[in-house]
Parts: structure tokens; sequence; C-alpha cells
């Protein structure tokens, strides 16, 4: 995961022609009321003391995930 | 990676750009982590989740054969093109797919392959004046490095061998004594 200030993030891509479209997580849920299988897979970034989740699965396809966290932006590869 | 605003590639393991106007910065990077469900929520209950509401097939069929194929527990398969794409020769020291944890941190990048990470064992060394130690809770669980008598985890990545050593082809090799 990647982040600077100083980067239009927003605007990364995997390529310049997209074959997977990267997840734009914009709100999230409390994972404990989540419907998920006990063994879900997951991927964790941790931040300012929380932890965000996302589904290993979404992301491979996904194969980025890019949002922000306080104003900081942020981008998961997988 | 290339970002579509001035299309430099950028190593998403290190956040560097090595090619085109953004070539030589670098951006700050964190560790992620595996885990499951259960697992997260046993240690850490306010954990929140992102979850893709997109509908499409593509995202169905991954979802569907992601884990068999190409899970953490499975043997793996790339497809020949991706390493068609890759720009050096895969690392023959280990298998290309091999699963293990790479550490980078102190100058240093290490990787842990994974069926040498026991579980209920605590791999435990040195790396300067900092002591690491390699957890790994059970057979079903991942393998996490931190910095001994801290809460500080250094840079890490569950990696196949290829994508690792492609990005630190000089990286130490964990072998058990």
């Amino acid at each position: 995961m990647a982040s600077n200030q100083e980067i239009t993030y927003k605007k990364a891509v995997a390529k310049k022609e997209l074959r997977f479209k990267p997840f734009r997580p914009k709100s999230f849920q409390p994972l404990k009321n989540a419907d998920l299988l006990r063994d879900e897979d997951l991927l964790i970034m941790e931040n300012n003391a929380e932890r965000y989740a996302f589904i290993l699965r979404q992301m491979a396809y996904h194969h980025l995930a890019q949002g922000d966290l306080d104003g900081t932006p942020y981008l998961v590869s997988f | 990676m290339m970002d579509e605003e001035t299309h430099s590639l950028w190593d998403p393991l290190t956040g560097k750009a090595f090619q085109g106007l953004m070539q030589g910065s670098e951006l700050k990077t964190w560790p992620i982590f595996y885990s499951t469900t259960e697992k997260e929520l046993i240690k850490y209950p306010g954990t929140h989740l992102y979850f893709s509401q997109l509908k499409h097939p593509a995202l169905w069929f991954f979802q569907k054969i992601f884990k068999p194929l190409f899970g953490l527990d499975s043997g793996g398969l790339i497809p020949p093109h991706f390493y068609r794409s890759m720009s050096a020769p895969i690392d023959p020291r280990l298998p290309k797919l091999t699963q293990g944890l790479g550490v980078v941190a102190e100058n240093r990048a290490k990787y842990y392959p994974l069926d040498l990470i026991f579980p209920g064992e605590v791999i435990q060394e040195k790396w300067n004046n900092k002591t690491l130690i390699i957890e790994r809770a059970d057979h079903n669980a991942l393998p996490v490095a931190i910095w001994k008598n801290t809460d500080n985890v250094p840079m890490q990545i569950m990696s196949r061998w290829y994508g690792f050593a492609f990005t630190y082809p000089q990286c130490e090799i964990y072998q058990d004594s």
C-alpha cells in the first residue's frame, strides 16, 4: 500500500486500458455484522489503530482498491 | 502499476517509481496482513469491512475460482503470458510459485518460505540491533513478523517467490538450521 499527498492517486490505474475495475470503497460496515464465512480470507490494513478489511476473493478481481482515510489517499494492490 | 497522470511505472511492493516522469519518487508504504473473518474478530472485534458491491460476471467468476486455483494454500497458477510480461528472468534459487513471507527492513530483504515456518514455533533472528520474531499460530494461520518486545511490525508481505525475488533480487532466503 502506498500513499502520498502530492500524487493524484484517484488517477492511478493498473494499465491505461483497464482490464479489471478498481474497487473504490466509499463506506465501510462493521466486520462483525457482515454475513461472511468464518474462513473467508481477508486483507487487513491498519491506520491510526483502526483496522480495515477487504475480501481477498474480491481483491483478486479488482487488483486495486483506492480510497482515503481521514483525508489521506491510499492504494491497496493485490 | 502505471499511473494515469504521468504514465510512470510504480512498484507496488516498494512504492517506488522505476520508469517514467516520476522515476525516483517513493511513496510511503505499509504492510498488509492476511486473516480470516473468525481470526480477525477474535482479536479485533472493531475491524471495519469494505465490501465491493460491483455486479460483474468477472467478479463473480474470480470469487468462484480464486481460492482453489490461486489461494494461499493452493499450488498457485500463473498464466504463462504473465511471466513473459516480466522484465527479468525469475530467480531460480527457489521454485517460482513457492509461497512465503517477505520481510523488508533495516536495509535488508529476506524471504521465509512458508513450509519452513512451522506452526507453533518461533523464528527469532537478529536484524542489526533489533530482534525479529516470526510466528505462525497454526497450520491454517499465516505467519506474522514483529519486532521483539514491541507492537511494531516491519514491512512484510505474503508473496510467491517469483514476485518477491523480482522486486528484491538480492534478497536473503531463510533456511531452517
